[in-house]
């Protein structure tokens, strides 16, 4: 590999030799966080079976996902959509790193946590120690569980920080739930007082739901459109 | 001693027997060429012209495959990396024991996917059916269909028993699939779904040696893994559907009703498996939702109509209360002889563990909860009528949950163990106290830790390492004891406890421990000890009484007189918390000899004493002079031999022992007494004293 192929990305990551490991190079930005080409691709092999059964043909024969379409390609529509999810991802990434949850969002941080995971998971498997959960997380499920814990520790940090509501805020929010949240089996539903923590925990689901929105929103994506035209399905 | 009897009970299932199945050849189509033939398939490729039986002559769609009647041995394997789109497999053929037929993938890169979009088969959609066939293993594929409006049943995987050639089948191994956005109609689909089906008067499929193994099920309706049979509904129903079943290893998230449900089972083991989001948790559309099973009863793992199962090392979190439930773990109707042991659960709905009524003999052990809320009658929701025991969990609540944490059973039979538990409460909620439920040796701390009529309670810091940190197996480690934990040996032997505690450690090192984690029960420090062998009672200072070192078998230190209070104090006043042992006896009748701790003076000291006079172990304080029995228990005290007294003391908590059983446990509500030497004590009374021991 030459020196001027390896930063051809010009953002300081080397491109990989072909099998060497997960490509890290940076396909995008969003709000200026890193979004690495191994991530973009693990987004579009969850998505690349409801995008080929969009467009007519056979997504198996040559030149499928490349063929110009109505607006753009197949595989357009694949990187497209798996980046847009990403931007989802990234923007609470980033509010858990504000609230001190997380210090590392980058993906070669999750592959590396993900390969020490495993590993340990073996060795306690070999002395017969307990493990819980899967024996072996995959890269999506264990991806899965990081982004679930890390969203349920934010939003417990935002119950007393930044979304905590007030009681007000509260009421309106059981008046909302009550008959879906709350109903009791003959009629009538429990009272607030009797499920105030409840009421306190989906209230700030709301209120972070609305957060995320909102950065969703405000994100910036900047692609780098050399890496990422280059990305396929393999 | 043991806690309650409880009937002998296996911890471990081994992977059922092959049952002898009746197995039914069906198809139709042409048979396979040779018994072990290996088919390929490549819809990019292949031609379903070809011979199928090698790469080059690789078959290309799946509706191929399904033409043929497969036989022992032979492979379908599916080309890694392609997209079969709005195609299923649906199988058909036998393996044999010795040579199930196998399913899947081939070459490099991901798997090879199944898009079975809106298609159907006999009215309903799936990925891969197997429809009354036994011994085959499908791994390494993913499914999917994606939302339509069309109201149908929908299945990533179904293996099914129906109609004509319904039966007894065997060997059906699910491995290594991602099934993920599936939308079917009703609760007999979802993700992965096994079901006899048929009238209840049908004859009823059954399946032995069913493995579901290392699977994620993603964002699916209506539930990730089920087992079922119709034949429930058959009043002369009275086996199970299903034995020698596997379910482990699983990832269960974002489905619309239950992560993991067994029905009809005998001796189902589900284990180190995940579920989150579960119930009315999919990204399901409007125009999906419309037709999707109105959810309300929700459950993370549980079972129904299952006996012997077992569901350990899984961890549950997110399951939702919608209508009702919740809860992470459920013996649900008809559960019975059952275990949970060394789950981890956290920040579910309804509680912690439902017990439905009719289940009996139930058993939740050594797992742990934290933050799980509370919307469905507390922590534990016990409805049954029949017996659960709960011991060594702990229970950990740091918001400001406000139901019970523990639940009574019901009707004449039901009842409720709650034993060795930790209730750690930073909520509100509180403890039943009816009949129907029965505590011993719990230690329960934050509010209402008087609550609970358990003789045996602990109600001071339980002394975890770092409660509330766990965010996955390797941080459960803060809920261990650290040394000088008051749960630390105070607990009570349980018989056929599973032999492991929470973290993998051996059952008992040393007296049982309270609590999910059992210490390593490390040799306690001796601060100082008298067997009085040496002839002498050096280091002793008395009050009163006439003592001195004579033989009773072996040397012991005897006191005889008979008149007022008598004293003999020896150790460190700075000594803090402590064990005190002795060996005490009364030389008469109708006195009092015990043992004094953190004794200051004769006006300040601790006392834990056997009373001749009213038949009982008494502990009582002496502060400024003020002599006050602060707990104790009927106890039939015999005169003229050795008993031996221990006392714990840590902090502001005493535990008291007799002859090794703990007779009283109480805590001082306020700080007096924080340090002080060891004491012999008796009033008006002749005694005799041996083996004294004190330990940090």
């Amino acid at each position: 590999m030459t020196a001027a192929a390896a930063y051809r990305d010009g953002t300081g990551t080397p491109e990989p030799e072909p099998g060497s490991g997960p490509d890290l190079r940076t396909v995008a930005t969003v709000s200026g966080e890193p979004v690495a080409v191994a991530e973009l691709r693990a987004r579009m092999v969850v998505h690349r079976a409801e995008v080929a059964a969009r467009f007519p043909g056979d997504p198996n024969a040559p030149g499928f996902w490349t063929r110009p379409a109505t607006v753009e390609t197949p595989l357009g529509t694949l990187r497209r959509q798996a980046l847009d999810e990403l931007i989802g991802i990234k923007v609470q990434q980033v509010l858990a790193r504000e609230a001190g949850i997380l210090t590392e969002i980058g993906y070669p941080t999750f592959l590396r946590r993900l390969q020490e995971e495993n590993e340990q998971r073996r060795r306690h498997v070999a002395c017969h120690e307990p493990i819980f959960g899967p024996k072996q997380y995959t890269e999506q499920s264990y991806f899965s569980y990081l982004f679930d814990r890390m969203v349920l520790d934010l939003r417990a940090a935002y119950a007393t920080g930044r979304l905590s509501p007030t009681e007000p805020q509260l009421r309106a929010c059981y008046d909302r739930i009550r008959d879906t949240r709350f109903r009791l089996a003959g009629s009538g539903h429990r009272a607030f007082d009797e499920v105030r923590s409840a009421v306190l925990v989906l209230c700030v689901e709301e209120a972070y739901a609305a957060l995320v929105e909102e950065r969703i929103h405000a994100a910036v994506v900047v692609p780098d459109a050399d890496v990422l035209n280059a990305v396929g399905l393999e | 001693m043991t806690a309650s009897a409880r009937p002998s009970r296996r911890t471990f299932l081994a992977a059922g027997s092959l049952a002898a199945a009746a197995l039914i050849s069906l198809g139709t189509g042409p048979a396979a060429a040779a018994a072990g033939t290996t088919y390929y398939v490549d819809p990019a490729s292949g031609s379903d012209n070809n011979a199928g039986t090698s790469e080059g002559t690789a078959w290309r769609t799946l509706t191929k495959v399904n033409t043929v009647t497969f036989a022992p041995g032979d492979r379908i394997l599916l080309k890694a990396g392609s997209i079969f789109t709005d195609q299923c497999l649906d199988l058909k053929g036998n393996g044999t024991a010795a040579a199930p037929i196998a399913v899947d993938q081939y070459g490099t890169g991901v798997r090879p996917v199944i898009n079975f979009g809106n298609t159907a088969v006999d009215g309903e959609g799936f990925g891969v059916r197997l429809k009354n066939v036994s011994y085959w293993d499908v791994a390494n594929l993913e499914i999917t269909s994606g939302q339509f409006a069309t109201d149908m049943r929908r299945h990533g995987v179904l293996v099914v028993g129906e109609g004509s050639g319904a039966g007894a089948f065997a060997h059906i191994h699910l491995s290594n699939l991602y099934i993920h956005d599936i939308f079917g109609t009703d609760r007999r689909t979802g993700g992965i779904n096994f079901h006899a089906r048929g009238s209840h008067t049908d004859p009823e499929s059954t399946w032995s040696d069913v493995l579901i193994d290392g699977n994620t099920v993603s964002n699916v309706a209506d539930t990730g893994i089920q087992t079922m049979t119709d034949a429930f509904f058959n009043s002369s129903w009275t086996h199970p559907g299903f034995t020698g079943v596997i379910i482990r290893n699983n990832y269960v998230e974002k489905i619309h009703r239950d992560g993991i449900l067994v029905r009809s089972a005998r001796g189902p083991l589900v284990e180190h498996n995940t579920t989150s989001k579960i119930g009315g948790s999919t990204t399901a559309g409007s125009a999906v939702l419309a037709y999707l099973d109105p959810t309300s009863f929700i459950g993370g793992q549980w079972s129904y109509y299952c006996t012997d199962g077992v569901f350990q090392y899984n961890e549950a979190f997110e399951t939702k209360r919608l209508g009702g439930d919740g809860q992470p773990w459920n013996f649900d109707q008809m559960v019975s002889r059952s275990v949970y042991q060394y789950n981890y659960s956290h920040n579910n709905d309804g509680g912690t563990l439902l017990a439905m009524e009719t289940s009996n003999e139930n058993t939740f052990r050594y797992n742990i909860s934290q933050d799980d809320l509370d919307l469905s009658n507390g922590t534990f929701h016990v409805l049954s009528t029949g017996k659960l025991y709960a011991y060594n969990n702990v229970i950990y609540r740091s918001q400001t949950q406000n139901t019970p944490l523990t639940g009574a059973a019901d009707g004449t039979t039901g009842m409720a163990y709650y034993t060795n538990n930790i209730f750690y409460n930073h909520g509100t909620g509180g403890y039943t106290s009816s009949g129907n439920a029965t505590y011993s040796h719990n230690l329960f701390y934050g509010a209402n830790s008087d609550q609970a009529p358990d003789p045996f309670r602990l109600t001071g810091d339980p002394m975890f390492i770092s409660p509330g940190t766990a965010t996955g197996r390797a941080t459960a480690d803060g809920y261990k004891l650290k040394s000088g934990s008051p749960a630390i040996g105070s607990g009570i032997a349980v018989s056929d406890n599973g032999g492991k505690d929470f973290f993998g450690g051996t059952l008992y090192r040393g007296a049982p421990d309270r609590g999910a984690h059992e210490t390593a029960g490390t040799a306690p420090t001796v601060l100082f000890s008298d067997d009085f062998e040496d002839g002498n009672a050096q280091g002793w200072v008395t009050s009163g009484g006439t003592w001195s070192v004579i033989t009773d078998s072996t040397h012991v230190y005897d006191q005889s007189g008979t008149s007022g209070e008598i004293l003999a104090g020896a150790g460190s006043d700075k000594w803090a918390d402590y064990t005190l042992s002795a060996r005490v006896k009364l030389v008469s009748t109708g006195g009092n000899v015990g043992v004094l701790f953190r004794y200051i003076d004769a006006s300040n000291f601790y006392m834990f004493r056997l009373n001749d006079t009213t038949d009982a172990v008494e502990l009582h304080k002496r502060i400024a002079g003020t002599l006050t029995l602060v707990a104790s228990t009927p106890l039939a005290v015999v005169p003229g031999q050795f008993t031996t007294l221990k006392t714990t003391v840590v902090g502001n908590t005493i535990t008291g022992y007799v002859d090794g059983v703990q007779r009283i446990s109480w805590t001082n509500p306020a700080t007096e007494l924080t340090t002080g030497k060891i004491g012999l004590r008796m009033h008006g009374t002749a005694a005799r004293f041996d083996d004294i021991v004190v330990t940090s």
